[in-house]
C-alpha cells in the first residue's frame, strides 16, 4: 500500500481488503459486494507498481462468502483479497474464477426462459463478457446484475 | 464410432462440431428418398407454443415417412402453460408418453430446459430470437446441394440480406457457415445491422466480409444470396419502414446479371422481400429449401433415436 492510500482510505481493524479492482469496476463491485448494514471505504484511481489506476474496497467486520468471493471473481479476477485481523494482513489472494457461474447473476435479456420460469441462471464467464447458456446472449462484465435471493 | 455418437439433443447450433454438420448433411442425403419403417413404434411429441408452419408440418411428416407417429398442439393455450404449469413440470409429465419431442417456445433458451427436463431426445424448434438449429441445417443442406464447393474446401461468397441485427436464422448460420470457406457480405439497413458479436467473432477466424446498405453492382460476384424477412414491428416509425421496405426487395430484373449458378434461398415466410417474378427463374431455390426440411429432420429423428437407445 502507497502513501497515497494511507492517505485517501482508512485502515480497518478487521474485514477484507479488495485490492487491485480495476477502476471502472470498483462501483459496481461495492454494489455487488456490500448491503445496506457494511461499513465499507472506498478509493478509485489509486496509483500503485502495476496499476495507475486501481480500486480498493475496505469492508469493515465482514469476510466474503464463497459465493461473493465467486461474484468477485466474475467481476475482478485479478483482484486482491486480503483478510485483516487487528489491522494485519493475515491472508491474501486471488478469488478463484468459477467456470461457470450457477444462481450467482440475472440475465440482461428479459426474453430469457431464466427471467420469466424458476430456472437457475447458468453464465460462463470471461473477462469482459459473461455468457447466458440458456438464452446464448452475452453481455458485458459491466453490466453484470446479482441474483438477490428473495429473503 | 460416429462423431454423432454423443448427440442427444438438438438444441444449438453452437453445440455442433464442423465434423459433425458435415456428418448430419451425409446422413439427410441418405434419407432423401428412404421412407422405410425405421421409427416404426416411435411415436414424437410436437409441443409448438408458437405459430409455425413449415417446422411442425415438416416433423409430423418426416415422423409419418419413417413409420413413426405424432401427437402434440400447436397452440400454447391449449396446454397446461395457459393454466400456469412451468414448462419443467409440463417436459416431465410428456417425457413419459413418446420417445422425441420437438419444442418451439417463445422464450429464449427454453429448449435447453426442455432438454434438462427431459429423458428422451429434445429438438429445438425455434425458441424466441435465439436458435432455430434444424433451419440451420435445412440451410446448409439446401447450399450443398446447390453449391456442392461448400463441402469441398472451395470459396462461396454469401449474401446474407434482411433482418440482420435479430434474425435468428441469420446468427445460426453464419456461425454453422464459418466453419467452412466462406466470404460474407451482409446487406441491410443500418439500424437493423449485424452485432458487432458477430462482426468480432468473424475477424477472430479470418472470415472476410463487408456490410453494405444495398444489393449494389457486385451481384455478380455472389454465389448465395439468403434473404430474409424484415419486420415492421422493429421500426417505431411507419414512414421509415416504408422506405426501408422498397429498397431490399428483389425482383427479376435485379438478377439479370448474377454469377452462373447463383441462387436465392429465404428461410420463409416471404412477404415483400422477393417478389414473385423471381419464382421461375432458375436461382430460385426457397421453395426446395423448404422441402429439404423433410430429409434434414427425417436425419435428424433417425439420429436422436437411434442415439437414444445405445
Amino acid at each position: 500500500m502507497n502513501s497515497k492510500e494511507k492517505l485517501v482510505v482508512e485502515a480497518i481493524q478487521n474485514g477484507t481488503v479488495i485490492d487491485h479492482l480495476p477502476a471502472t469496476r470498483t462501483l459496481l463491485a461495492v454494489e455487488l459486494l456490500t448491503d445496506e448494514n457494511d461499513c465499507f471505504f472506498i478509493g478509485v484511481n489509486l496509483s500503485s507498481k502495476s496499476n495507475p489506476n486501481k480500486g480498493i474496497i475496505k469492508i469493515q467486520d465482514k469476510i466474503l462468502s464463497k459465493r461473493e468471493t465467486e461474484i468477485l471473481a466474475s467481476l475482478a479476477p485479478m483482484s486482491t483479497v486480503n483478510i485483516i485481523e487487528d489491522y494485519k494482513i493475515i491472508s491474501k489472494g486471488h478469488p478463484q474464477i468459477p467456470e461457470e457461474a450457477i444462481g450467482l447473476f440475472v440475465c440482461r435479456n428479459d426474453n430469457c426462459i431464466t427471467n420469466n420460469e424458476p430456472v437457475t441462471t447458468r453464465f460462463k464467464l470471461n473477462n469482459k463478457e459473461h455468457y447466458c447458456c440458456y438464452c446464448e446472449r452475452s453481455f458485458p462484465i459491466e453490466r453484470l446484475k446479482i441474483n438477490r435471493p428473495s429473503l | 464410432m460416429s462423431c454423432l455418437s454423443g448427440v442427444r439433443n438438438i438444441i444449438s447450433i453452437n453445440d455442433f462440431t464442423r465434423d459433425q454438420i458435415i456428418e448430419v448433411l451425409k446422413l439427410s442425403a441418405q434419407m432423401e428418398n428412404n421412407r422405410d419403417d425405421c421409427l416404426k413404434n416411435k411415436c414424437l411429441a410436437t409441443l409448438f407454443f408458437e405459430p409455425s408452419t413449415r417446422t411442425r408440418l415438416s416433423f409430423e411428416a418426416s415422423m409419418m415417412q419413417l413409420g413413426g407417429s405424432t401427437l402434440g398442439f400447436a397452440d400454447a393455450m391449449v396446454s397446461s402453460a395457459k393454466k400456469g404449469e412451468t414448462l419443467y413440470d409440463t417436459i416431465k409429465v410428456i417425457t413419459q408418453y413418446v420417445d422425441i419431442i420437438v419444442i418451439r417456445h417463445n422464450l429464449e433458451g427454453a429448449a435447453r430446459v426442455a432438454a434438462e427436463a427431459s429423458t428422451v431426445p429434445v429438438i429445438n424448434g425455434g425458441d424466441g430470437a435465439n436458435q432455430h438449429p434444424t433451419q440451420t441445417f435445412i440451410d446448409l443442406y439446401t447450399i450443398s446441394k446447390t453449391h456442392s464447393e461448400l463441402l469441398e474446401g472451395k470459396k462461396l461468397k454469401i449474401a446474407l440480406m434482411g433482418d440482420l441485427r435479430y434474425g435468428r436464422t441469420i446468427h445460426s448460420l453464419l456461425i454453422a457457415l464459418s466453419f467452412f470457406n466462406v466470404e460474407f457480405k451482409f446487406i441491410s439497413p443500418p439500424s437493423l445491422r449485424l452485432a458487432e458479436t458477430y462482426q468480432d467473432f468473424l475477424k477472430s477466424k479470418n472470415i472476410k466480409f463487408d456490410i453494405s446498405e444495398s444489393l449494389d453492382d457486385d451481384i455478380n460476384s455472389i454465389d448465395v444470396l439468403y434473404v430474409t424477412r424484415i419486420q415492421e414491428e422493429r421500426f417505431p416509425d411507419p414512414v421509415e419502414f416504408s422506405r426501408v421496405k422498397g429498397s431490399y426487395k428483389i425482383t427479376a430484373s435485379l438478377l439479370s446479371n448474377v454469377k452462373k449458378g447463383f441462387k436465392i434461398l429465404h428461410p420463409l415466410p416471404r412477404v415483400f422481400e422477393i417478389d414473385r417474378s423471381v419464382d421461375e427463374l432458375e436461382a430460385t431455390a426457397f421453395f426446395e429449401q423448404a422441402g429439404n426440411g423433410i430429409p434434414v429432420r427425417k436425419a435428424l429423428l433417425h439420429l436422436l433415436l437411434n442415439n437414444h437407445e445405445l
